[in-house]
């Protein structure tokens, strides 16, 4: 079934691209919006971003369903990073005033995904970035950096900023979990 | 600075994440929609297409002189810029919406059909229902079924009884359609139930429109899929501007003419097209 998805999809079968869309629009649209934190812009480059995994569709090397799902998330993320640099969103500059090196949040033990991800979604754009790319998709500082053509430094830097914040609105108890 | 068991317990809760918040109001198939339009999907080469669609007008044809139209056993239906009903030996009743062939054989309790039907099945026989992109089997039920052969998707909406929707009626594989559930039948690719999403989805039968806090896209969606016309939206902040009325009328021209009233919008006409501006809304 898994080949016979992308095989079809390779063939650029209209009905494959629609069920292919449907099946994964949302879990990508939740990804744009954490990035974007704006819904137009998330529900446009969602789109861009599914016209060119069906356009280019054929550099997908054969890795089924699962490497599918993770070569379209690349697209997408690349998609939202260059909207962010040409919205001029983007600044990273290298803050001279470092917070202290605290990775650990309060417990909160309370706080669901949707009460995270509305805190990630509200973060500044230069802290939201690199939190997600880090903390979400797992990159390395070093791989962050070459993305987004900034230092090491600079990443560390934006990290911290974004887990103090996070931090101060757990502890504010603006959220909570209400369903478990 | 390595990622922490709290980074962890974070990815993992949003990768796991499946709900939209409730302030946005994007939609899978309104996203669908506008990805069709901007980028003009098909599912078939033209050739392709068009080959199939005159060796179906041409088989149509030759069944009409093979198979002469028998008043008890075979009703055959055809309707262009009209609707109509028919009424089935078993007393079953059929409303036809415009563009839309139906064959009836009683004698065998089939149904063909391509474009849109309501049906009030009364319970007399099991009828199995053949349409270009589903199969369907139901004997007591009230529902809606669109499937014309242009589209690719069948889409039964069941407001009484079951339905049974399959991918081919000869094949295993299906759904039970129960009340106030619908199902989309992508051929060969997906069968998906889901509660009934669309409150106007009988519109072009009962004449009217009813919107109960309605976003203006849904509402501009609805019009264009009752008339077959194209409104476009110039200013992207009215969007979402929400509707709360209702219309016994269909037409587009006296649903867009009432909406400066209601929101603040300017509607004009280019050509075939609908052009909708304003600043916004209040609500």
């Amino acid at each position: 079934m898994e080949n016979s998805l992308v095989s079809k999809l390779k063939k650029k079968d209209g009905r494959t691209q629609e069920y292919f869309y449907k099946t994964y629009a949302k879990a990508m649209f939740l990804l744009c919006y954490r990035y974007l934190n704006d819904e137009q812009e998330a529900s446009e480059i969602l789109n861009d971003g599914f016209h060119k995994v069906f356009t280019r569709i054929d550099k997908f090397q054969n890795g089924g369903i699962t490497g599918l799902k993770a070569w379209t998330k690349k697209i997408m993320i690349n998609e939202c990073l260059q909207h962010l640099r040409k919205r001029k969103n983007i600044h990273f500059v290298e803050p001279t005033d470092l917070p202290s090196d605290d990775s650990n949040f309060m417990p909160d033990k309370n706080l669901n995904a949707m009460a995270y991800y509305n805190l990630i979604s509200e973060l500044p754009t230069d802290q939201r970035t690199v939190f997600n790319l880090y903390v979400i998709e797992g990159y390395a500082h070093n791989e962050i950096a070459q993305i987004l053509d900034i230092t090491e430094n600079t990443s560390r830097s934006h990290l911290m900023r974004a887990r103090k914040q996070l931090k101060e609105k757990i502890q504010k108890q603006e959220y909570y979990e209400t369903n478990r | 600075m390595k990622p922490t068991d709290k980074d962890r317990e974070i990815r993992s809760k949003i990768n796991a994440l499946s709900d939209i918040p409730e302030d946005i109001a994007w939609n899978v198939e309104e996203g669908w929609r506008k990805y069709r339009k901007k980028y003009k999907v098909s599912g078939k080469r033209k050739l392709l297409y068009w080959s199939t669609a005159a060796a179906a007008v041409l088989l149509l044809v030759m069944l009409l002189f093979v198979f002469p139209y028998n008043g008890k056993k075979k009703l055959k239906v055809s309707t262009q810029e009209e609707k109509t009903n028919i009424t089935l030996q078993d007393g079953s009743r059929i409303w036809l919406n415009r563009n839309t062939n139906l064959t009836v054989n009683q004698k065998e309790d089939l149904i063909k059909i391509n474009g849109e039907i309501y049906a009030e099945l009364s319970g007399g026989s099991s009828y199995k229902i053949i349409t270009p992109n589903g199969d369907f089997r139901a004997e007591y039920g009230h529902f809606n079924l669109y499937s014309r052969k242009k589209n690719k998707r069948a889409v039964i909406t069941v407001v009484k009884g079951n339905v049974e929707a399959f991918w081919d009626i000869d094949k295993k594989l299906k759904t039970t359609v129960t009340e106030g559930t619908q199902a989309e039948v992508i051929p060969k690719v997906a069968l998906v139930q889901a509660p009934i999403d669309d409150p106007n989805f009988l519109a072009w039968k009962t004449g009217q429109l009813r919107f109960n806090n309605t976003p203006l896209f849904s509402v501009i969606k609805k019009l264009e899929e009752l008339n077959n016309i194209d409104i476009r939206i110039q200013n992207e902040n009215i969007r979402y501007c929400r509707m709360n009325s209702v219309f016994q009328t269909l037409s587009t021209d006296s649903v867009l003419n009432k909406l400066p009233e209601n929101l603040n919008l300017h509607v004009r006409k280019e050509g075939d097209t609908y052009l909708l501006s304003g600043k916004g809304c209040n609500n």
